[in-house]
């Protein structure tokens, strides 16, 4: 089951005067690729959406709101992974809501990453609030700890890196219900083959870019209810508001990762306002909006991850429709 | 503690022995003439004792005076009165049938009610409709809709923009009990809860009970209400209806065998999805989108004593794209029911009921074909006994059984990427029994007092996790079929008093406790077809609210005007809400998903009504704060419930213009939910996100709306009538927000925006109704 993050599929269910016909089939594909899939409150929210708008009665605008100033927090985005031979960490501070998106970095943090073996070494600033060191490598199925000292303030987390799981072929294909000339471009359907691995629980992060710039957006899975067998994870592209043509480039890099960092990405989502087009969204009707479960200790904001990773290239051919 | 009940145990002895002396009783049905169907709470007077009662939920009516020559009188509102002069010497049957006002009547219809009820009766927060009152209150597209309605009533909020769903005084949508026939229905909602499943036209009568109920009712903590279906003419056949934009309707009724048994069958579907082969593409002309109720009710007199109902209600949403998916979602409810009289004096109804709720997604893609179940089944038996001492003394006691069984989740696969899934059903069985006395201490004083015992048993087959701090299973204990794995319970006392301080006004006073041994959790703000009902368990205990209220009650001008002040606070015990990130579906251990906490809740609600002449209606209004306390949530802080309303203020005003037009109009203004918005956002991967800092810290911004209507009614006799009904939602055009989205900005991705979901515009609604 695949979370597909809304900003992937690029819909917009909610525009008004668009014909039932269109809305039916949207609502169809809101279902089939959301239904089984988490969060399934979503694809109700969208199904009612698209309810509504079958109605033709809804709007939408945007508006002013108040909202407080808060202090500046923490975040650190700190990496390891078995292909990669430097292991990054980046601090940045959050701003407020109305403030342009360019956050501040964060320097002269003492930083030292570690593994379950003894193994350890002090990560350096190479660039402003960014941390790197070369000396510990990425294996899988070993835990790795990492601890950062900001004037004074430790923050902690562990990661287990799991065991590596590769990706066996990609392949593209038309939208299902592609609503032909109505939305230019239409739909693709990118396949991700791969073997899930039997009588463990598994949980992936798949990236996925386009011409090597990354897709918005945190999409994840787990084998909860397709432990051991061969996957076909199906994930929507909207060409038209990606602007994808043929024979550009998509990368998917498949990360391997722990039950921990496949939580963070999942609540991540849905506070995510970079996929904010529809779908996963983070809104007002969900009960209450709440930061991501982060490994993270001291309430800093970000994640630890130790993944392996797995990547695999495809252009996107000639398709008929 | 146990010495208390011993004390009211005692007290109900005295006055039993008190009371007992050379008596007659005069008792039967009321019912009305031109159907045969029982009045509920008409109104039994005798004018030389000055005193009366009123008929129960069934007609049934049983009053004991002392032998002597009365003039008694049978009244209820919209129907003539009839006097019965009587040498009352022994015992008396008298079966009463009342007529209908005539048509030419100017006068509208309100209320079924004896006049001064609200002032004289020891119910508080409690609001009879009728279906005459609904027909007139303009609604979204047309579909008359008793929970909306509701809304319009002080303490009850609507859950969303034309949500059907609802909170009273503070609680959760899912501690609102909703009776059909005695038989809970689960999911009150159709189409994401913009239409209730309740069709007006199978309606009888509908009680609202906020909070303060008595002995009688109990499983939930905020609410009951308690909707009678209607029983079928058993004089003539009739035939009503409607035909509206997006759904029509139609009822038959009629008797099986004159004056003894009747039917009645009433069915509603919507239509949206019958234009979709307009379309003319082939992959749609397989989709679905319709939802469907089915009515149906009969009864059987056997003889005076004996008296057989069998009634049911089905009804279901189905949502279909091509051969690619389905989803469809429904209730079944049946309910066997047998009144039977022990002698004049004692009143019997034993009912059996089922009720069902549940959910089916299907998913055919080629290769990956499998099937999504969950739902909620009960089987349910009552007993229950009204003993109509004398005029001043009425006993009720009985009893309740729930067998529950919690169907969390099944995923039946044909293969492919999906394997078959399913989560243990749970099993409970649900006990109450209750005993109450109402009396007339004084002239002056009436009290309504009672005890409840209620208990939860947790049954196998089950396991029992024992989780630590990370949630991880320390260990697990398995139990066999029918096995008790733990159990919960609780005395629930009920007691309100009314103090007449003249003919036309009273203080009321009331406190009750109710307990809740099943819980409905719920992800978004409205009600969705597959949340989850949770049963109590080791880890989940059941909700325990305490309520006080006081208020002030008074009429005007010969009861045309009823005004109320009524105050609450209560104390909600034993919470539950997901905890962070909380991974609720197909999850076999959900406990270890959920948070405890605390609530409470208090307000002011203050009401007037108008009840006769050719303005009719009602101005409501409430100023109230709802809090919860979680220490995993906020930080321990308490913060404001999500439902949490400070102002809430409607108004509804119906306007007979002539003979042939009534116009009407309702108001609604209310001040923002409590919401959480972000209040900075950070960078992540690429990807910004929102940063949070408190719960439910901001407020939504301000709701407002103006419904109008207009009924014109086409041809009127006394067994026809044909009107057009038009509405027009949201008149002025308010853009009230159903979501805020705290978002990148499309042109401009370096910045962050809101942006404002509204679902409804105006609304233009027609729709024709008929009866024959």
């Amino acid at each position: 089951m695949i979370s597909t993050n809304k900003n992937i599929t690029k819909e917009s269910y909610f525009e008004p005067n668009q014909s039932s016909k269109k809305i039916l089939r949207k609502m169809g594909e809101a279902i089939f690729n959301k239904m089984l899939l988490r969060p399934v409150k979503n694809g109700i929210l969208t199904m009612t959406l698209v309810l509504m708008t079958l109605l033709l009665f809804s709007c939408e605008d945007v508006i002013q709101i108040d909202l407080n100033s808060t202090n500046p927090a923490i975040v650190l985005e700190a990496k390891i992974n078995d292909t990669s031979s430097v292991s990054t960490l980046v601090i940045t501070k959050s701003s407020d809501f109305y403030k342009q998106s360019e956050f501040e970095r964060v320097s002269n943090a003492v930083v030292i990453l570690s593994n379950e073996k003894g193994a350890n070494a002090t990560m350096i600033e190479a660039l402003p609030g960014e941390y790197r060191t070369d000396l510990i490598k990425g294996t899988p199925s070993t835990k790795y700890f990492i601890e950062v000292n900001i004037n004074g303030f430790i923050y902690n987390a562990q990661s287990t890196m799991p065991n590596k799981v590769e990706i066996d072929s990609l392949s593209i294909e038309k939208g299902l219900n592609r609503p032909g000339g109505e939305n230019g471009k239409g739909r693709y359907i990118l396949h991700i083959y791969f073997k899930d691995e039997p009588n463990i629980a598994n949980y992936c992060r798949f990236k996925i870019s386009h011409n090597s710039k990354a897709i918005a957006g945190f999409i994840v899975y787990e084998d909860k209810f397709t432990d051991g067998n061969d996957i076909d994870a199906r994930i929507q592209l909207d060409a038209e508001k990606l602007n994808l043509n043929i024979n550009d480039n998509i990368t998917v890099e498949l990360q391997s990762i722990d039950k921990a960092m496949y939580d963070f990405y999942k609540t991540a989502n849905s506070v995510n306002a970079s996929s904010s087009t529809s779908g996963g969204r983070p809104s007002s009707t969900s009960v209450a909006p709440t930061n991501p479960v982060t490994n993270w200790s001291n309430k800093a904001l970000g994640y630890f991850s130790a993944y392996t990773s797995s990547t695999k290239l495809i252009k996107i051919p000639e398709l008929k429709n | 503690m146990l010495s208390k009940y011993k004390l009211l145990f005692f007290v109900f002895v005295t006055i039993v022995s008190n009371l007992f002396s050379q008596n007659s009783t005069l008792s039967g049905y009321i019912t009305d003439s031109g159907s045969g169907e029982g009045l509920i709470s008409a109104n039994i007077y005798v004018a030389e004792l000055e005193t009366g009662t009123t008929s129960n939920e069934y007609g049934f009516y049983s009053i004991t005076i002392p032998k002597g020559k009365y003039t008694i009188t049978f009244s209820y509102a919209g129907f003539k009165k009839e006097t019965l002069s009587i040498d009352l010497k022994y015992s008396v049957n008298s079966n009463i049938e009342l007529t209908q006002n005539s048509f030419e009547i100017n006068e509208v219809v309100v209320e079924g009610k004896k006049d001064d009820y609200n002032v004289k009766s020891t119910e508080m927060g409690t609001t009879e409709i009728v279906p005459q009152e609904l027909q007139s209150v303009p609604v979204i597209l047309g579909e008359a809709d008793i929970l909306k309605t509701m809304q319009l009533l002080p303490g009850i909020s609507q859950a969303g923009d034309g949500n059907s769903g609802y909170f009273v005084r503070g609680g959760n949508t899912d501690q609102n009990l909703i009776l059909l026939d005695e038989a809970t229905v689960y999911n009150a909602s159709h189409l994401f809860g913009f239409f209730s499943v309740f069709n007006s036209d199978a309606i009888k009568n509908a009680k609202m009970i906020k909070g303060n109920m008595p002995a009688e009712y109990g499983g939930r903590i905020s609410s009951v209400l308690d909707i009678k279906m209607k029983e079928g003419s058993n004089k003539d056949w009739r035939f009503t209806g409607g035909i509206g934009l997006i759904s029509s309707r139609l009822s038959i009724e009629g008797p099986i065998i004159t004056d003894k048994a009747s039917f009645l069958i009433s069915g509603r579907r919507t239509y949206a999805d019958i234009f979709i082969p307009l379309a003319g593409d082939k992959a749609l002309t397989d989709s679905k989108l319709y939802f469907y109720d089915l009515n149906l009710k009969a009864n059987y007199r056997l003889s005076n004593t004996d008296k057989f109902y069998l009634s049911g209600y089905f009804g279901r949403d189905v949502l279909g794209f091509s051969d690619q998916f389905g989803f469809d979602w429904g209730n079944i409810t049946g309910t066997l029911r047998w009144n039977h009289l022990f002698g004049e004096k004692l009143f019997s109804n034993t009912s059996l009921i089922f009720s069902d709720y549940n959910y089916v997604v299907s998913i055919m893609s080629g290769d990956n074909d499998f099937q999504i179940t969950s739902g909620i089944r009960d089987v349910n038996f009552k007993s229950d006994f009204q003993y109509f001492f004398s005029s001043e003394n009425l006993f009720q006691f009985g009893f309740i059984g729930f067998y529950h069984t919690f169907l969390p989740g099944e995923i039946e696969s044909a293969g492919g990427n999906v394997n078959s899934f399913k989560v243990d059903n749970k099993y409970g069985l649900e006990l109450a029994a209750y005993i109450s006395h109402e009396t007339n201490l004084t002239h002056r004083i009436k009290l309504n007092y009672g005890l409840r015992y209620s208990t939860y048993l947790h049954l196998g087959p089950g396991k029992v996790y024992n989780f630590n701090e990370d949630n991880f299973i320390i260990n697990t204990k398995e139990y066999e079929n029918g096995k008790i794995i733990g159990s919960y319970g609780g005395f629930e006392p009920r007691f309100s008093a009314t103090f007449l301080l003249d003919e036309t006004s009273s203080i009321k006073t009331a406190f009750s406790r109710n307990y809740q041994y099943i819980h409905l959790l719920s992800t978004s703000t409205t009600s969705t077809p597959i949340d989850v009902w949770l049963p109590t368990t080791d880890i989940v205990k059941p909700e325990i609210a305490n309520q006080v209220s006081l208020g002030y009650f008074k009429n005007f001008n010969e009861n045309q005007f009823e005004t109320s002040v009524e105050m609450y606070y209560k104390n909600l015990e034993n919470q539950i809400e997901y905890e962070n990130g909380a991974d609720i579906y197909f999850n076999d251990q959900i406990e270890s998903q959920l948070v405890f906490g605390k609530g409470r809740a208090y307000g002011i609600e203050l009401y007037l009504k108008k009840n006769f002449g050719n303005l009719t209606g009602w101005i409501s209004y409430t100023l109230s704060k709802t809090d919860r306390e979680f220490p995993n949530i906020n930080n321990g802080k308490s913060f404001s419930a999500r439902q949490d309303r400070t102002h809430d203020f409607s108004l509804t005003a119906i306007y007979k213009l002539s003979k042939t037009w009534t116009l009407s109009a309702n108001w609604m203004y209310y001040t923002g939910d409590a919401v959480t918005f972000p209040s900075g956002k950070y960078i992540v991967d690429g990807n910004v996100l929102n940063l949070y800092t408190e719960r439910n810290g901001y407020r939504m911004p301000d709701y407002h709306r103006l419904d109008v209507g207009a009924t014109w009614i086409l041809s009127k006799s006394n067994t026809s009538e044909k009107s057009l009904t038009f509405s027009l939602f949201n008149a002025y055009n308010r853009k009230n927000a159903y979501t805020i989205t705290f978002q990148e900005s499309e042109s401009n991705p370096l910045n962050t925006e809101a942006v404002r979901l509204a679902l409804f515009g105006i609304v233009p609604s027609v729709t024709f109704n008929f009866s024959f």
